[in-house]
């Protein structure tokens, strides 16, 4: 069976400087599965996430990433979210001026499109939103708000996880998706993920700390350091490094 | 600042031929123009001082970016009114009460505007009455408004009674169908009494192609405690060129709204003045460039708060593609006794190709001592990071800019507040940036 997400050798560096930040990463992801990445600031985490979501940014000059056994690098961002790569970004932007509603519309019918798929008639769109919205205890006043604009740091995680939850991805890669949550959001963001855990389809869980996997269990966990993955475990991995930290693996990369 | 050099003691050049024809087209039809004689004298006063100072230049200050004698080789002649019928205009199929004025011709009234309690005249009647305004308040005289005074011969003034709320938009639709370059003088005007309220759309529209000249002069007076919304739609011809000058003054707990939104014409000037004739009025101004090739569109505005209590709220959005030029001038005074004004000034730039100038010159001169005055101008291009987020969603790049720009204009005409009317306008963006939102070529 052809593996969900396939990295070989990856090299990126900052596109016109020198510094790589990736330094020959492995990675493989099969269907079903949940893969947590963590590591130290500066490890190439966050690089990562967005090298796979096609940030233009960064350059690629070694290795290759197959996607459903399809050349990633190759594809625009936006063909990488049609064929079901989804991003949670860290740090989600404000829009101002586009409406929440709008632009989740905009996203999925134009995933559709992409697709060869008929778009959503108006009413099965808003009964689809609701439901999932109500999940997520995002409310209709964030649906009519301009995306992202003037939401707290948990409505916009929250926000994320809906987009996640309509656009039915076949990989998620969770950015530090954690980060500026607290327990009650952490919480809700994390049963909102667990939700669409399922056999077809795998997640990428990047986060420094290990609280996120206590919510969000995975069934791998890797540590990065340096720009390369030095350790590979399952979920008893994390614990490990939340006692000793990160030190250890940082001296053996 | 214009200075009291001798560069500035006029060193006139001899008349230019626009300059030249003025004059000459004045001889030749004054005596046919409407109006008494106390408007004949009138408009020989205008055309006097037209040719004693000529057509603005660059080294008029307020001329700075829009060089008008350079820019207008010709001065066609009056145009000759139109029979031709119009069909569906600029503001599409919106609900309105629709008055159409083709090539400067009569206009045609809609029926059952009457009804509404609403006077509507046609300037030919008001002319006949005795009536040209001759007194424009400061910020408004300009060569272009002399003209306009010494050839305008229709429009229509429309009088809203007190306590009156006119019940959808009234729509004037300035139509140009000229076969060849033709010069429009047209006057409209409106009058809120008191307690009343109207929402006016006047949309201008024409030929490709054809060098015509479209010249019109608004008043808009909003009595005590009334709202009037005034919406300018500027689509002329690509060759056109067009001159718009409006004053307006806002009375005690009065709301006016000014709206111009401009795409078309090779070179155009909004030149448009609010004065504050009351206590605690507020105007606000929501303004919009879509601007390509090598267009120049002009919005310059006047603001003079004389009473306390004044709000005065300027947004205005310029989006520029090729070697458009944006410009936007606004100044606004406080006066002495104006305490407690509240002025906040926002000019935008959105450009899309590196070609494009955007020229924002905001000025405060504030003489009162208790007030909060602010502006702020920015300009830039499209986002990368809202574009990466917009794609990285699965929107195609072009999709994800025209979202981003039509996001961008749609803040100012929101701010118009009457969502049939943004609507139309929206969808005028959205043909817009569909033409527009492409990747310039190396960058």
């Amino acid at each position: 069976m052809t593996a969900y997400l396939e990295i070989k050798n990856l090299h990126v560096k900052i596109a016109d400087e020198d510094t790589e930040i990736l330094r020959g990463v492995d990675l493989t992801v099969n269907a079903g599965e949940v893969h947590a990445i963590m590591g130290p600031n500066g490890s190439g985490k966050s690089t990562l996430s967005y090298v796979l979501a096609g940030k233009a940014d960064y350059e690629v000059t070694e290795g290759q990433v197959l996607f459903l056994g399809e050349d990633l690098l190759e594809m625009a961002p936006d063909e990488r979210a049609a064929a079901g790569l989804f991003l949670a970004f860290q740090y989600p932007v404000e829009i101002p001026g586009v409406a929440f509603m709008t632009f989740l519309k905009a996203a999925l019918n134009a995933q559709r499109k992409a697709r060869g798929e008929a778009e959503l008639l108006t009413p099965d769109f808003m009964r689809m939103v609701r439901e999932k919205a109500t999940a997520l205890n995002v409310t209709q006043d964030m649906l009519k708000r301009p995306v992202n604009v003037g939401f707290s740091g948990g409505e916009k995680k929250r926000g994320e996880i809906l987009q996640m939850a309509l656009l039915e991805p076949k990989i998620c890669v969770l950015d530090e998706t954690d980060s500026g949550l607290d327990i009650d959001a952490l919480r809700l963001v994390s049963e909102g993920v667990n939700a669409l855990r399922g056999p077809e389809r795998a997640m990428i869980v990047i986060t420094h700390y290990q609280r996120l996997l206590d919510h969000i269990v995975p069934d791998v966990v890797h540590v990065m350091s340096a720009g390369r993955i030095v350790k590979t475990g399952g979920k008893e991995l994390a614990h490990e490094l939340e006692k000793s930290g990160y030190a250890a693996f940082t001296e053996a990369a | 600042m214009v200075g009291d050099t001798g560069m500035n003691v006029e060193v006139r050049n001899k008349q230019t031929a626009a300059e030249q024809a003025a004059s000459d087209q004045f001889a030749a039809v004054s005596g046919s123009l409407p109006g008494t004689d106390a408007v004949a004298a009138t408009r020989a006063a205008a055309i006097r001082r037209f040719t004693e100072a000529g057509l603005p230049h660059r080294r008029i200050e307020e001329w700075k970016y829009t060089d008008l004698r350079g820019a207008l080789r010709e001065l066609p002649a009056p145009a000759v009114a139109s029979d031709t019928p119009i069909g569906p205009d600029t503001l599409g199929e919106i609900d309105a009460w629709r008055i159409v004025i083709v090539d400067g011709g009569e206009p045609r009234l809609p029926d059952g505007l009457a009804g509404q309690g609403i006077t509507v005249e046609r300037l030919s009647e008001v002319l006949a009455a005795g009536v040209l305004e001759a007194e424009w308040p400061e910020g408004t005289p300009s060569a272009m408004l002399d003209l306009n005074t010494a050839f305008v011969a229709s429009g229509v003034t429309l009088r809203v009674p007190e306590g009156v709320h006119v019940d959808k938009p009234i729509h004037i639709a300035c139509v140009t169908t000229v076969p060849d370059a033709a010069s429009i003088y047209l006057r409209n005007s409106v009058e809120v009494g008191a307690g009343g309220s109207v929402t006016v759309a006047e949309t201008f529209e024409g030929p490709d192609g054809i060098a015509y000249v479209v010249n019109t002069a608004t008043r808009v007076t909003v009595a005590r405690d009334a709202q009037a919304t005034w919406v300018k739609v500027q689509r002329d011809g690509n060759k056109a060129v067009h001159m718009a000058t409006l004053a307006s003054d806002v009375g005690q707990g009065g709301r006016l709204t000014l709206a111009p939104y401009t795409t078309g014409a090779a070179l155009s000037r909004n030149q448009f003045a609010i004065a504050f004739a009351g206590e605690h009025a507020e105007a606000n101004l929501a303004g919009v460039h879509l601007l390509c090739d090598r267009q120049l569109g002009d919005t310059t505005l006047f603001v003079d708060h004389a009473l306390p209590h004044g709000t005065s709220k300027e947004l205005f959005k310029s989006v520029l593609d090729d070697e458009a030029r944006g410009v936007f001038q606004g100044k606004i005074i406080v006066r002495q006794d104006a305490q407690k004004v509240d002025g906040r000034m926002m000019t935008q730039s959105l450009m899309l190709s590196e070609r494009a100038e955007a020229d924002n010159k905001p000025e405060l001169e504030i003489y009162a001592d208790n007030v909060q005055c602010g502006h702020g101008a920015t300009s830039g291009r499209i986002d990368e990071d809202l574009l990466f987020y917009l794609r990285a969603r699965g929107i195609p790049e072009l999709a994800a800019k025209a979202l981003l720009i039509e996001a961008f204009v749609g803040e100012a005409v929101t701010a118009i507040g009457n969502e049939a009317i943004g609507e139309a306008l929206s969808e005028l963006t959205h043909e817009w940036v569909s033409r527009h939102s492409h990747q310039e070529p190396g960058s």
